[in-house]
């Protein structure tokens, strides 16, 4: 009886661990295409005739298109992709609380607050100096 | 078998991490268990299991904020743990909740007055929790690129590529990025970091892979890791500072300076009203949590009639914090009146607080404090003195240097005179067993110590003795005690 409880805990524990585990793959991996899609927009800017027409691969498809057009639907696409990435750090946060719920740590606090950086930044060196 | 001894050996070093030795220095927190009942020798406290348990539900219930504006009185004869039940409380309540902690005479200042002091102390306890949230962008540095213009004078433009071990990729530079860059003297093999918000670059350290890349570095070279994950990562800080510490800041234009040198003269009531409404504000907005902290103000009855009432009033305040007191007076004067009170603390207020009354030790507690006090001792003694020689003992119990009858004359000791005077001799009969080249404190040299240095009640009874060839005596016993009184 005890034993399945333990094991039923277990089994929880460990998921939610893989869980965040997963998570901050995920958040690696859209980094990099955030960076990538960055690099392709600046590349567009910088390198391109205005005008001229540019390759662009779509899934695993080239196409040529209109350096604007590219240009815009790369906007469109960092847009989605920070908040994709802001999503997940949130569900990220709440994934954490939950393991440290199952693991009987205390909550940490503090971290659903609306950040106020530059106070906090203008305190904290008032008090360490 | 052979493992045990450097088990108890670890345990005694633990202790040694106290830097100085203080009364009540053993004490770790409360010493209760998850269910809350009070163990009966744990985290350094002894005995007194319902005023632990007690303290253990005020303790729980400030945990989950549910008592602020509240007031615990503590009370007890001299010598019966009050203070230790309190730090144990604070120790217990952990970094994140503001504790503090003062006697009830440091009030008394020709430099503030006596609100401004109390007030300071209640703002020290409360709390407010509040978020720094950057987006910064850390990695080693590729290689640096750098365009300059061919007049020699003008704006330039350059590429930065940063890595990590999991992806590699090329920012755009603009005129400021680069000459931040080149203040910094960021070059490749560098890990820094760049503040999005700011743009302000920090160096962390040179990539551990790029080590052998000189013959000889400079003496501040640090070595790190390359970082790991995406480039662009999100970092969240929260932070804990009291009222008390904003109103600083804000009270002068180098308020900071101040905090520190001690002298924190009046603070303006217009700064702290600022800074009610804007703390206010922050909450409304979600931007910071108050977090209601513990003060403790020992000696209670040492305030006095005015104190009382500032209390009174400053605990319906709604941001107030759970008030802990202690006192060792019976019914007594108020201060600053001539009505006696139960505790010498005004009926009004003593009505809103929860009373934890503690009993004196018994024999069997006395001799596990005495214990508890004689491991301390000595390991402070190892701190501060490298030559004493602990190897003789090292391996025996923690209480091997003071033999078993020793103890038992010393807690006989405790229960006649005081348990302070008891924890005293401790170490007195420890210097005195050191100079007869012994290693363990004897019966012998309690009594000798005994002898030396007087107890409150001989000292009294020697007074009494010899009275009269003192100075100034002439008053007889009845003015004498008038005299005290008033005093």
């Amino acid at each position: 009886m005890d034993i399945e409880k333990t094991q039923q805990f277990l089994i929880q524990t460990e998921t939610a661990a893989q869980e965040i585990l997963i998570i901050k793959d995920e958040l690696v991996a859209l980094d990099f295409r955030r960076q990538k899609t960055r690099e392709a927009f600046r590349a567009l800017k910088n390198d391109m005739i205005p005008g001229e027409k540019a390759w662009m691969s779509v899934g695993n498809m080239f196409v040529k298109t209109r350096t604007l057009k590219a240009q815009n639907l790369l906007e469109r696409e960092m847009k989605e992709l920070d908040k994709d990435i802001s999503d997940l750090h949130n569900k990220l946060k709440e994934q954490v609380k939950m393991l440290r719920d199952l693991e009987g740590k205390p909550e940490l606090k503090g971290f659903d607050l609306q950040p106020i950086t530059k106070e906090a930044d203008i305190i904290m060196k008032a008090l360490s100096k | 078998m052979a493992a045990i001894p450097s088990v108890k050996v670890a345990e005694v070093r633990e202790f040694s991490r106290i830097e100085r030795i203080g009364t009540h220095s053993h004490i770790r927190g409360l010493g209760l268990d998850d269910a809350l009942e009070p163990r009966e020798v744990s985290q350094g406290m002894v005995g007194q299991l319902t005023a632990r348990r007690a303290s253990g539900v005020v303790l729980e219930m400030i945990r989950e904020g549910k008592i602020a504006g509240r007031a615990v009185l503590i009370a007890g004869q001299p010598g019966t743990g009050k203070t230790a039940i309190a730090m144990g409380m604070a120790q217990a309540l952990g970094d994140n909740t503001p504790f503090t902690s003062m006697a009830g005479s440091e009030i008394y200042s020709l430099e503030m007055s006596k609100t401004e002091a109390l007030t300071q102390a209640f703002r020290k306890s409360i709390g407010v929790r509040i978020k720094e949230e950057t987006e910064i962008i850390e990695g080693e540095v590729v290689e640096v690129q750098i365009d300059r213009p061919a007049t020699g004078t003008g704006a330039k433009v350059g590429k930065l590529t940063l890595k990590t071990t999991d992806m590699e990729t090329v920012y755009d530079l603009g005129n400021k990025m680069i000459e931040s860059l080149i203040k910094e003297k960021a070059q490749a093999g560098d890990v820094i970091t760049i503040d999005k918000a700011t743009g302000k670059i920090s160096k962390l350290g040179r990539s551990f892979t790029r080590a052998r890349d000189y013959d000889a570095t400079g003496p501040q070279t640090r070595f790190v890791q390359c970082p790991e994950g995406e480039l662009q990562k999100r970092k969240e800080v929260t932070h804990t500072v009291t009222l008390h510490e904003i109103d600083v800041i804000n009270s002068r234009t180098q308020g900071f300076l101040a905090l520190f040198s001690g002298d924190t003269g009046e603070i303006k009531s217009e700064v702290r009203d600022q800074i009610n409404s804007k703390v206010a504000e922050w909450r409304e907005e979600g931007k910071a949590e108050i977090v209601p902290g513990v003060l403790f103000i020992d000696e209670v009855h040492m305030l006095d009639m005015e104190c009382f009432s500032f209390l009174n009033r400053a605990l319906e305040d709604d941001m107030a914090p759970v008030l802990i007191m202690a006192t060792n007076r019976g019914i007594t004067k108020i201060r600053g009146t001539k009505y006696r009170s139960p505790h010498g603390i005004p009926i009004d207020l003593l009505d809103r607080m929860v009373i934890i009354a503690t009993q004196p030790y018994e024999e069997k507690e006395m001799k596990q404090i005495l214990k508890i006090r004689r491991v301390v001792f000595l390991s402070d003694l190892r701190e501060t003195d490298p030559n004493y020689d602990f190897s003789l003992n090292r391996c025996e119990e923690e209480d091997a240097e003071m033999q078993e009858d020793a103890l038992l004359v010393l807690t006989r000791l405790s229960m006649e005179t005081s348990l302070r005077y008891a924890i005293q001799l401790i170490t007195v009969a420890n210097l005195i067993a050191r100079k007869r080249k012994a290693m363990e404190i004897a019966v012998e040299d309690i009594k000798k110590a005994y002898s030396l240095f007087l107890d409150e009640t001989r000292s009294t009874q020697y007074l009494k003795d010899i009275q009269d060839e003192f100075m100034f005596n002439e008053e007889d016993e009845q003015q004498s005690e008038v005299a005290m009184e008033t005093a």
